[in-house]
């Protein structure tokens, strides 16, 4: 879901602008790298579309540039095959197995190579699921916000954003935040060697009394 | 994304759940308020928590309920589980923001911005102009909360690389554990 959506997810990542880096070098670099559906093999397929038109591939400097940020959106499609169709057709194809076989057994590995089989023709047949996500890049700040957190796709975005810009952008995790909160590099430090501490207040002492048995023993 | 870097993640994960839980401390004591660039913010915590454990503790207690949970957070906190995630909401004025922070990673889920205002009569005319303007209010709107949880997680962070967070922070916040009953 986009920025503008009425409800997105949000991820944060670094990525400090290039020292090079010209608006409409910039665009063409998306423009390479801009989404083309899959052809009849592959599994997935990503690339940039525009932000406000999720068809536009052919990108301009304005269409990409707002002010001090770089907004783009980007798209990833996926074929799935369904687990339930995997199943009955798996269960078809050993039946089918079983029935050409005069001692009509299917071994484990048998099965496994059917299971590879099935999935594989499914997925050439699935028709791929396009998701479209919002990148907004702020050249100044550093940071880029990412609207998915399907880990797949934050994976190939991570790896576009790379080959298009030359930045690799890294989320924006706590430890990693430390640096960009304005803190004292002591403080910062001493925070990257805290170790977690436990809220759970330590169990008492147990209040059962002890019989001083030994002293009686002794006296 | 590198071995070396999920390993970091995974290891300090601890950090930000911390702070989840130290805001939750916070708020519940009754100090939401936060000023961020000269504007008050009053944040509350939505019917939303997940509590998480370490590594060897992989079981997640999640609780869902526009009621008192307390007692529930309190049994997961003094389990050792700390908050992993926590719908927030982030009150100014007649603005009002809904957010699912994801503590270990500083993720954010469903972001339920204010309203967009009315559109100048330009962007009316133009859909291209439109989404522009609306996506300049809404980064606006975005940079303004997000701003808000950072200047919250520097607040946290001062504190807890600091001796007052052995002194007075972290028995405050056990003693608060242990009164969640």
């Amino acid at each position: 879901m986009g920025i503008v959506a009425r409800s997105s997810s949000i991820v944060r990542f670094v990525a400090a602008v290039p020292t090079r880096f010209e608006r409409e070098a910039i665009a063409r670099a998306v423009s390479r790298r801009a989404f083309r559906a899959l052809d009849g093999e592959g599994v997935q397929a990503f690339g940039w579309v525009g932000i406000h038109d999720p068809l536009v591939t052919e990108l301009t400097p304005a269409d990409l540039f707002l002010q001090d940020r770089l907004a783009v959106g980007f798209r990833y499609d996926r074929r799935v095959v369904p687990p339930k169709l995997v199943q009955l057709e798996r269960r078809r194809e050993e039946a089918a197995r079983r029935a050409a076989d005069p001692d009509g057994r299917l071994g484990r590995e048998a099965r496994k190579e059917i299971k590879v089989e099935v999935e594989a023709r499914l997925l050439l047949r699935a028709l791929p699921a396009p998701r479209l996500y919002d990148c907004v890049w702020n050249l100044a700040a550093g940071h880029v916000y990412f609207t998915g957190r399907l880990r797949a796709a934050r994976e190939a975005f991570t790896a576009l954003f790379r080959d298009t810009f030359g930045v690799t952008p890294v989320p924006l995790i706590p430890y990693l935040a430390l640096d960009r909160l304005g803190l004292p590099s002591r403080t910062v430090e001493r925070l990257r060697t805290v170790e977690s501490a436990p809220l759970a207040v330590p169990a008492r002492e147990p209040t059962v009394p002890h019989l001083p048995l030994l002293e009686e023993a002794g006296a | 994304m590198s071995e070396d870097f999920l390993a970091v993640v995974e290891a300090k994960r601890f950090l930000g759940r911390e702070f989840l839980t130290w805001l939750v401390h916070r708020i519940e004591e009754g100090g939401g308020r936060v000023e961020h660039d000269a504007q008050v913010t009053e944040i509350q915590l939505g019917d939303r928590i997940v509590l998480a454990g370490g590594a060897d503790d992989r079981a997640r207690l999640t609780l869902v309920d526009a009621g008192d949970v307390r007692t529930e957070m309190g049994a997961g906190l003094r389990r050792g589980k700390l908050i992993d995630r926590a719908r927030l909401v982030l009150v100014r004025g007649e603005r009002r923001w809904e957010l699912v922070l994801d503590g270990g990673t500083l993720a954010y889920e469903s972001v339920r911005c204010p309203v967009l205002g009315e559109r100048d009569a330009a962007a009316a005319s133009d859909p291209r102009a439109a989404f522009e303007n609306d996506l300049f209010l809404r980064l606006a709107d975005v940079d303004d909360a997000l701003g808000v949880i950072d200047a919250l997680f520097a607040e946290f962070c001062t504190l807890r690389g600091s001796a007052a967070w052995q002194e007075r922070a972290l028995p405050a916040l056990r003693a608060w554990v242990d009164d969640l009953r």
